[in-house]
């Protein structure tokens, strides 16, 4: 087999700057083979000249810089291979110092600021505007972003009333509500403008936010509270700033979902404009019986299903503890009449459900909190304290279902 | 069917194996004969198997087949022209042309007993 014509056997090869020089002794001193190194460049200044003649400058440059890309993991390879341990660190020095450089420029590219390209509302949990609360002044502030979505530090802002309430808005975007009613506002920064909503919304108490009795693998429930504005009535658009004291134990979502996780008590802080509220959660551990409870176990609940005449007993805890027996159907009639004193007890008024309690234990009926509900605040000062839940009624359904929830109050 | 679409891991001498390019690079230095210079065996690479290996690529290739002992190389005299260069002219030594020989039966063998509608068609 015969060899392929050359392109250019007797070609002119003149250096293309007076770059390879230096280059060259760039890459001696990085520990690569002489040899190597003087025949690399040597072709590729060759094949640059050849190129720069036939196909144009650019396109000599292009593939100049093209090859010596290519190139560089051998170049590399060939210094590991060949250099002195000097030329070595002078080689990882060299390949770091690219590196840093290349990821800080990357970094300061992607990162770098453009000037405004639009204003989005901050804090607002409408996409169209902003509720506002506050009986106080309120500044409205607005996201000021780049075309590459960077928000900008931006303060001169301006701010001015378009249409509807006729309530006060600084250029400053310095507003206060002082009654019912939406407005509509224009933010300007430059060329750049946004029409907004301001939905005013004074609240001015939070009724009390109560609270809730939870079950371990509930699901999630809505967290409701009811504010009151300056003319008596309920709140309807509320931007509230909820926070759970202990989130181990529940935790609410975005859209104020309170989802109960372990059983133990906390507290949720409601802050609405500038009122501010609490509300007391307690999450309970479902079991079947009170039997056998471990000390740790402080918060229990367990589900109840009477039949007309039957009676459930269940020993209980030594301790002081809280017990409440709630009806789930509101066609019970309110569980009345319980004491339980000493060895003895008895209902003291004729109800449908009765509890009473047998053994060293004495009991204190609670106030109904909720219709069907029945409390007593127990001490069971020695094991052997029975509970006895029974359903004699002669009217309502034939079987009651509810549940039976214990709180212990001493320390385990 | 391209050369370098065959993989050849022959055992030539006790340290050395040779691979796909190696064996590529060893035929265009046997083709070019006196003219094979880097970019001239770069451009022969090129046309015949249709891949444009870098320059780093391919002069490492032909250090590590000096080393191996199957090339040897000298310089010529820096060309007549202004800024004239010297080139290096690579030959293939006896064991290049012995590591060629047995990459040859190599393929013969294994392409033994392969009928003729499976077998490609060699350039």
């Amino acid at each position: 087999m015969g060899s392929l014509p050359s392109h250019h056997p007797s070609v002119t090869t003149t250096p293309k700057t007076n770059s390879p020089r230096l280059t060259e002794h760039v890459l001696l001193g990085l520990g690569g083979d002489p040899a190597f190194i003087v025949d690399l460049l040597g072709d590729l200044s060759e094949e640059y000249t050849y190129r720069s003649t036939h196909d144009g400058v650019y396109a000599a440059r292009l593939w100049y810089g093209r090859e010596v890309v290519r190139s560089t993991p051998h170049v590399v390879w060939n210094a590991i291979r060949h250099g002195t341990p000097e030329a070595r660190g002078r080689l990882a020095a060299s390949i770091l110092a690219v590196a840093v450089t290349f990821s800080v420029l990357t970094v300061a590219w992607l990162t770098r600021n453009g000037p405004p390209a639009s204003l989005l509302v901050d804090g607002g949990i409408e996409s169209d505007g902003i509720i506002v609360n506050n009986l106080g002044p309120v500044q409205i502030s607005m996201r000021v972003l780049d075309a590459a979505g960077h928000r900008l530090e931006r303060t001169d802002v301006r701010y001015q009333r378009v249409s509807g309430e006729p309530i006060p808005v600084s250029t400053r975007g310095v507003t206060t509500c002082t009654r019912r009613g939406d407005a509509i506002v224009r933010a300007s920064l430059a060329r750049l403008h946004r029409d907004f909503v301001i939905h005013c919304e004074p609240v001015q108490k939070i009724r009390d936010a109560g609270w809730g009795n939870f079950v371990v693998g509930d699901p999630a429930s809505i967290f409701t509270v009811d504010a009151i504005g300056l003319d008596g009535q309920q709140v309807t658009q509320i931007a509230a700033r909820l926070r759970v004291e202990d989130s181990t134990i529940a935790t609410l979502d975005s859209s104020g979902r309170l989802r109960p996780l372990r059983s133990g008590e906390t507290w949720i802080d409601v802050e609405i404009g500038d009122r501010r509220a609490g509300a007391f959660v307690a999450v309970y551990e479902p079991v079947s019986t009170f039997e056998g409870l471990r000390p740790d176990q402080r918060l229990v609940v367990a589900p109840i299903r009477l039949a007309r005449g039957a009676s459930i007993r269940w020993p209980l805890p030594t301790g002081v503890f809280f017990l409440t027996f709630s009806a789930d159907s509101s066609e019970v009639p309110p569980a009345r009449g319980f004491v339980g004193m000493g060895s003895s007890s008895s209902p003291t008024v004729q109800s449908p459900v009765n509890m009473t309690v047998a053994g060293p234990i004495m009991c204190t009926r609670m106030d109904e909190s909720q219709p069907g509900a029945l409390g007593a605040h127990c001490l069971a000062r020695a094991p052997g304290a029975t509970l006895i839940l029974t359903y004699s009624g002669s009217g309502g359904p034939n079987e009651i279902v509810g549940s039976l929830a214990l709180e212990r109050q001493d320390q385990h | 069917m391209r050369c370098s679409d065959l993989s050849y891991n022959l055992r030539l001498m006790p340290t050395a194996t040779l691979g796909a390019l190696e064996l590529t690079t060893l035929l265009a230095v046997a083709r070019l004969k006196d003219e094979a210079y880097g970019l001239a065996i770069k451009r022969d690479l090129a046309a015949r198997t249709g891949r444009d290996y870098s320059v780093g690529a391919l002069y490492t290739t032909l250090q590590r087949l000096e080393d191996k002992g199957l090339l040897t190389s000298r310089r010529s005299e820096p060309l007549p022209v202004r800024g004239g260069r010297s080139r290096r002219h690579f030959t293939l030594t006896g064991a290049g042309s012995r590591a060629l020989r047995e990459a040859e039966r190599h393929s013969a063998s294994i392409w033994a007993g392969i009928g003729k509608p499976l077998r490609p068609r060699l350039p």
